[in-house]
């Protein structure tokens, strides 16, 4: 979701194919060092893997660059790239677990993981400062993955008391290459993995998956 | 020394990230302290900084601290040319994705390294193998991956070779065996001055006392190779 939001920030053009994570096409594992997504193929031969490094390509080679030029800059935004990847990582484990111990274990681990996005975040509007840069794009699929359960999280004071993160969590939601990077399906393919590995989250909430259903339904029908 | 200048290194002694990082800084000559942690024992002062908990960290002056070992590695190229990293952004993001591969490779090795199910060793031993291929495709003819001359790409796979080099007298089969260009290539690696002055000299010592005190899949099938009077080879790196 990073790289897509980025190359529709930077007006790429380029083709987009999904594969299914579990039933892995042929051409792709022959091609997928690590068998991940998202890779990205340059012209008939070359392919590009690891998000961050398809990421720091497409901005090099689209000015105006926004991965700040600074090596010392540089070096802090990468750590935090990272930081947002161990954030996705513990939200899936936060959302999809069965269970109880390791969902309450990864639920205060996001607490810190949000309380140091909010103090990373001072004042500013983005990450380093009131324009976007690179690192802001690695938060994006953050804030959407929270979105789809924020009656639930609001439930969890899970984003309680965080002004700043939550306020930079609404700038990026905003962005037209936020909301261009996620499939139309996005939310209700989630909201079916979930209900579908019946998961600690979805236990505990069933009048809210109930109504995201019902509402989807409603959406599909028109 | 102005101390906004002082660079310190946070490691662990015998983990691969931090000893990739101290190669860097043992190739590109910088002055620096470093200070080692145990995991298992993690100091307050170093998880009141480290954002994830994890090594390696550099510490910059008194409060700046960069952490994952790929960004201090292209901080420390950057800040000392001429740079082991190429210019063009393409071949930089090629190399950038190898970064994380050996990253996956050497966790899968230190995995199988202290696997204390038969199962899970010889799930891993599988996945090694089928990983090794990639870079056997990656080495076309240069001594190194991106021909002749050496670049920070390279020095992502010191920790693998050392580890595998140190595995050599243990393991019944030889990992590499059917990779002729891994095989070379690895020699290549591990003769590199920063290579050996990049880990710490107990680094062998520890790596087996932990396979024999974990009781792994490793020291089960070769006990008396672990239990024989055994003495690491001595590495240069106190003496610069």
């Amino acid at each position: 979701m990073r790289v897509i939001a980025l190359m529709c920030y930077k007006n790429i053009k380029f083709e987009i194919k999904f594969i299914e994570m579990h039933n892995q096409p042929e051409w792709f594992i022959k091609i997928s060092p690590l068998a991940r997504v998202p890779i990205l193929m340059v012209g008939d031969d070359i392919v590009l893997f690891e998000s961050d490094a398809i990421m720091e390509y497409i901005d090099e080679i689209t000015s105006p660059q926004i991965m700040p030029s600074d090596p010392l800059q540089k070096a802090l935004d990468r750590g935090k790239f990272e930081y947002a990847s161990e954030i996705m990582k513990n939200m899936s484990i936060f959302v999809f677990s069965q269970d109880e111990e390791k969902f309450f274990k990864h639920k205060e681990l996001l607490k810190t993981n949000f309380e140091q996005v909010e103090k990373w975040l001072e004042n500013k509007k983005y990450m380093n400062g009131d324009q976007i840069s690179l690192v802001d794009f690695c938060f994006i699929p953050v804030f959407v993955n929270l979105s789809i359960f924020k009656p639930v999280i609001q439930n969890c004071d899970l984003t309680k008391n965080l002004p700043k993160f939550n306020k930079y969590g609404e700038t990026l939601l905003q962005l037209p290459c936020s909301k261009a990077a996620r499939v139309p399906d996005y939310e209700l393919l989630v909201v079916e993995g979930v209900k579908k590995i019946n998961s600690y989250l979805f236990r505990s909430n069933p009048c809210f998956f109930k109504s995201i259903q019902q509402s989807n339904n409603s959406c599909l029908g028109k | 020394m102005d101390k906004r200048f002082k660079h310190t290194l946070v490691a662990h002694k015998i983990c691969p990230y931090s000893m990739k990082v101290l190669t860097v800084m043992r190739h590109k000559n910088v002055n620096f302290e470093i200070k080692f942690i145990e995991t298992h024992n993690k100091p307050e002062w170093f998880l009141r900084i480290s954002p994830l908990g994890n090594v390696p960290i550099l510490i910059i002056g008194e409060e700046i601290v960069i952490s994952e070992s790929a960004a201090i590695m292209e901080y420390i190229d950057e800040i000392t040319p001429p740079k082991l990293m190429p210019q063009d952004p393409l071949q930089k993001a090629i190399d950038r994705a190898k970064f994380e591969f050996s990253n996956e490779l050497i966790r899968n090795l230190y995995s199988f390294i202290f696997s204390t199910e038969q199962e899970k060793f010889i799930r891993q031993k599988e996945w090694l193998i089928k990983h090794f291929k990639w870079i056997e495709e990656w080495l076309k003819d240069g001594r190194y991956i991106n021909g002749n001359q050496l670049s920070l790409v390279d020095l992502n796979f010191v920790p693998l070779f050392v580890a595998l080099n140190m595995l050599k007298s243990t393991l019944p089969c030889d990992l590499l065996k059917d990779f002729k260009k891994l095989q070379i290539y690895g020699e290549v690696i591990i003769s590199l001055p920063c290579s050996k002055t990049g880990r710490v000299p107990d680094y062998e010592f520890l790596m087996i006392d932990g396979i024999k005190n974990q009781n792994t899949v490793l020291y089960r099938s070769n006990p008396s190779y672990f239990n024989s009077d055994y003495k690491p080879q001595r590495c240069c790196f106190f003496r610069s």
